[in-house]
């Protein structure tokens, strides 16, 4: 696009001095990111504070005038389909009594977070929340670049422009702040060549200044954040740079310097108005106001919020003009916009300042396709709406691509939960197994504590002999070792069926423990019976023969004598059987080590021999 | 045979080859490379029966020539697959050059190039069987990436999926048929 | 000479043939052999919210339950109609509508403790498949919303019925730009506009 086909409409605006819009009936405030701190009917004065930041993102809203407060309430947003958004409704009483201002003297000594902070209580916003991110600030880092962006070449925009024509020395004052406290190797002032007034306004003021004017040649969307970064960054640059819009930084001026926070800017009426011209308004003007000051278009049209390509309509003329409100649009209604098919001629593809080839990608983008989508880079979309304005069929490019990339955000976003709920899941796995493992660990080593114990105390006691202790201390280990067993056992066991599963095994126990009684008793009943039969035949043996008889006391004093010796080796045992075991235990050691040598004495003469 | 008659015939012989491609987006994501493959699969066993047949010739064995051709093509379609089969099994099956539609392209795609009475010298039967198969490997792949882009066409929907392939395949016939009887 | 020229010919074809051939087996060899298993690539597209609503004890068993082939993937609501899609997808399977006996997809929601009922018996927090439920006993549980996956499982081991499911809050960042609707408009024949 040549510089000299510009439509005059889209500088018509600039032809204008600088309106101010009379004081509006009503001033509707929006409370994002901020928590209301006056209630409602109470009375405020000018640079009042009415709410104060809430998050790193939200800034402090000021009182623009004198008045009451009518409501606080939700209130339609700026945005289409958006939901409503807590509000401010504040009527002035047309007195304008301000709270006296204190400007900071000692503004020099401020670090960069203090600025930081300081700009967002003042109300001072950037692209995104407050004009200095507050993260970036608390970080610090060197700043190698800082690129005030004055740079306007969407169609009908000229807020900045007219700023910079109306308050030139301000924002040079402004600039040089910026200079001092964050202390940019280079601080530079990005600006459009067809800016000429503006360019002229600053030429004077560049002189000897610690910024320099750079012009921008290239069409739109040269003046975005990302591009005029890359065009001005030096490599060494890119990553440390920052680039902030002038309003906010103009803004940032007036509260610095002056204490003065933020409660005006300009905006630019154009369009289908009576008269296209820039308006300085108080935030949360009506956007009906501010059509009624340039004068209503008298044929039907639609309310654009935004510059011309990248505006959307506004369902609403009541809503509050706000810090990102650079320009206010009254499109005549064309004919409805009905979206013909694509007919590949191509044009989106070759306007495409990133290089993408629109046409694929809004087939993609309108299938929800979204990995096609992202194959064919998205995410380099600029979001400029080129596309949209050249394409013959009218296809609602710029608006799909914006909807698309949301949809890939949030899909990311839901992705990252996604990750960090299956993180915890197993993470709590892990715990649960880990305190599982513990918990048995704790139980086998009380048990082999109390085992330990036990044998200890039967090692002591000498009265007690000593294999009925030692068995005992094993029975008590194996009894101990069986509970832990147990114990695990009901742990692997899932909760909710440990009570079910607990009763049933008691009913199983006792049933086992009836029927070894049984069994036993069966036994000894045998027994006895057996015993009651032997000494039947007994009796009836010893009467018969005189041999048995005999045989019988030889077998009985045999046994006798074999119980005799028994007991005595048993009495000798319990004596002295550790010192015994250990003898036998040094014997067989000796016995074993004198074999071992015998052995190697053996190899050795086989080896001596070899 | 002659021109007019030819051309089309590759272009049936293009839509047969894409008719048996599996329908899985393994396949598609291949489409390309399967198609490049097979053009020069069938530029080989053009070059190859055209070189046999050439040797044949200054042999004078005295056979028929339609034979001698049916004989050296499918000569040469089967030593092709059975040195993929060799070499690269896997990657072949990948890229669909089986055996049975190697030996048809072979017999459809050279068979009439013996008998075609405008290729008189071996060195014009020589460049028409890279062309044809230039051809063919175009026709290929202009039937790989034709069905991504009927499905954005607003078609009816009788007319969506294999109809439309077949309706496209008669355009380009048609096309080829006008451009081979300006040929010949 | 036309025989060399051929041979020549002949050569670079095959050499062609040979570089495609390599070049799609270096496309296709990455995909097959560094891919994780399919449990863990499954599992990957479930949405991890561990509810038990297909009838396993949680996502990562469901996930192996598939694999394995022993289960049909449209059970799975949290994942709703695009999991379903998704998984069809890695599968090779077809879409499949949901079963007839699985709970119907609901929107995303939280849980909210009600702090005054709460009496501390921290049987949702031993529910709680991610831990998102923080407290200690007899003292007042609180659900961290930001790790909350809407699971519903806290809410039957609460003695008191002092947990409900909160539809997850719309705040003003969550707005999101609409899908492009273009409005068609009768056009009178004769009218002109």
């Amino acid at each position: 696009m040549s510089r000299l086909s510009i439509p005059p409409a889209y500088t018509a605006a600039s032809q204008q001095p600088l309106a101010t819009l009379p004081l509006p009936a009503q001033l509707n405030l929006w409370l994002q990111g901020s928590r209301c701190c006056v209630e409602v009917g109470q009375r405020v004065l000018k640079h009042q504070l009415l709410a104060e930041a809430d998050s790193e993102f939200g800034v402090a809203l000021h009182a623009p005038t004198s008045g009451h407060i009518r409501a606080i309430g939700p209130l339609p947003q700026a945005l289409p389909d958006a939901p409503l958004l807590d509000g401010l409704q504040l009527q002035p009483d047309g007195q304008d009594e301000a709270l006296p201002l204190q400007a900071d003297t000692d503004w020099p000594a401020l670090s960069p977070l203090a600025l930081a902070i300081r700009l967002q209580d003042m109300g001072v916003m950037g692209q995104h929340g407050p004009l200095l991110p507050l993260a970036w600030a608390a970080a610090a880092p060197p700043l190698a670049l800082l690129i005030i962006n004055a740079v306007e070449n969407e169609p009908f925009l000229q807020a900045d422009s007219m700023l910079l024509r109306e308050q030139a020395a301000a924002v040079a004052e402004a600039m040089t702040m910026l200079g001092r406290i964050l202390q940019p190797v280079r601080l530079v002032l990005a600006i459009q060549q067809e800016q000429g007034a503006a360019i002229n306004a600053l030429r004077s003021l560049a002189a000897n200044q610690c910024w320099q004017l750079e012009v921008i040649q290239a069409p739109y969307p040269a003046g975005d954040d990302a591009p005029l970064l890359q065009s001005l960054a030096r490599p060494e640059e890119s990553s440390n740079s920052l680039c902030l819009p002038l309003a906010g930084v103009y803004a940032a001026g007036r509260a610095i310097l002056h204490g003065e926070p933020c409660i005006s800017r300009i905006v630019t009426v154009s369009g289908a108005v009576g008269q296209p011209q820039n308006i300085l308004a108080l935030l949360g003007s009506p956007v009906a106001d501010l059509l009624a000051c340039a004068g209503l278009p008298s044929q039907q049209h639609a309310i654009v919020h935004g510059g011309g390509l990248r505006g959307f309509a506004l369902p609403d003329t009541t809503i509050g003009i706000h810090q990102h409100s650079h320009c206010l649009l009254a499109l005549a209604a064309q004919a409805e916009l009905i979206a013909q098919p694509c007919v590949r001629c191509g044009d989106c593809a070759s306007i495409c300042p990133s290089q993408l080839q629109p046409q694929e990608l809004y087939w993609h983008c309108s299938e929800q396709q979204l990995e096609q989508a992202q194959h064919w880079r998205l995410a380099d979309c600029s979001q400029c709406g080129l596309c949209s304005a050249v394409c013959p069929s009218q296809l609602p490019l710029l608006e799909t691509f914006r909807q698309t990339s949301q949809q890939l955000l949030l899909a990311e976003q839901q992705q990252s939960a996604t990750d960090a709920a299956r993180q915890r899941h197993r993470f709590r796995q892990f715990r649960l197994e880990r305190d599982k493992q513990e918990k048995a660990q704790r139980l086998a080593e009380r048990a082999a504590q109390q085992a330990a114990k036990l044998a200890q105390q039967a090692a002591t006691a000498p009265s007690q002999s000593t294999t009925p202790t030692a068995s005992a201390a094993d029975k008590q280990a194996a009894i101990a070792a069986a509970m832990t067993r147990a114990a695990q056992r009901q742990q692997q066991r899932p909760d909710a069926a440990a009570s079910v599963s607990s009763s049933e095994r008691d009913a199983a126990i006792a049933a086992n423990r009836q029927a070894t009684i049984d069994a036993a008793m069966a036994r000894a009943a045998a027994r006895k019976a057996a015993q009651d039969a032997a000494k039947a035949a007994a009796a009836e043996t010893s009467a018969d023969s005189s041999e048995q008889a005999g045989l019988n006391q030889q077998q009985q004093a045999l046994i006798q004598a074999a119980m005799q010796r028994a007991n005595a080796q048993k009495a000798a045992a319990a004596s002295n059987s550790p010192a015994a075991m250990d003898e036998d235990k040094k014997a067989l050691i000796a016995a074993a080590m004198a074999r071992a040598a015998a052995q190697k004495a053996a190899r050795d003469a086989g080896e001596q021999e070899k | 045979m002659n021109f007019g008659l030819y051309l089309p015939l590759l272009a049936g012989l293009a839509l047969c080859n894409h008719c048996r491609r599996p329908d899985d987006s393994q396949a598609a994501t291949l489409a390309l490379p399967a198609a490049m493959a097979m053009g020069l699969a069938t530029a080989i066993m053009l070059l190859l029966g055209g070189g046999l047949l050439t040797l044949a010739d200054s042999a004078r064995l005295g056979l028929p020539l339609p034979l001698i051709a049916i004989v050296l093509q499918t000569a040469s379609a089967l030593l092709l697959a059975g040195a993929l089969q060799r070499l690269a099994a896997g990657e072949a099956a990948q890229l669909g050059l089986g055996w049975p539609i190697l030996l048809l392209n072979s017999l459809v795609a050279g068979l009439p190039l013996s008998c075609l009475p405008s290729v008189s010298s071996t060195m014009a039967s020589l460049f028409t069987g890279l062309l044809s198969a230039a051809l063919f490997t175009l026709l290929l792949a202009q039937f790989a990436t034709l069905p991504a882009r009927l499905q954005r066409c607003a078609l009816p929907a009788w007319l969506r999926g294999r109809p439309a392939l077949l309706l496209c395949a008669l355009i380009i016939a048609l096309a080829l048929h006008g451009l081979g009887a300006r040929l010949s | 000479m036309t025989l060399v020229l051929r041979l020549l010919l002949l050569l670079l074809a095959i050499w062609l043939l040979g570089k495609i051939l390599r070049s799609s087996a270096q496309k296709l060899r990455p995909a097959t052999t560094s891919l994780p298993p399919l449990a863990d690539r499954i599992d990957a597209l479930l949405p991890q919210t561990q509810c038990g609503q297909c009838g396993h004890a949680g996502c990562q068993p469901y996930a192996q339950a598939l694999a394995r082939g022993e289960d049909s993937i449209n059970r799975c609501p949290p994942g709703g109609e695009d999991g379903i899609r998704k998984l069809a997808a890695l599968l090779h399977t077809d879409y499949l509508p949901f079963a007839a006996d699985a709970p119907p997809p609901k929107p995303k929601a939280v849980a909210l403790i009600d702090e005054a009922t709460c009496i501390g018996c921290t049987l949702c927090i031993q529910a709680c498949p991610v831990d998102a439920i923080l407290g200690s006993a007899k003292q007042m549980h609180t659900v961290l919303a930001d790790e909350c996956t809407g699971c519903e499982l806290c809410l039957a081991p609460c003695p008191v019925d002092c947990i409900s499911m909160r539809p997850a809050t719309s705040q003003p960042a969550d707005w999101r730009w609409g899908y492009p609707v273009i409005a068609i408009k009768a056009i009178k024949p004769g009218s002109s506009t």
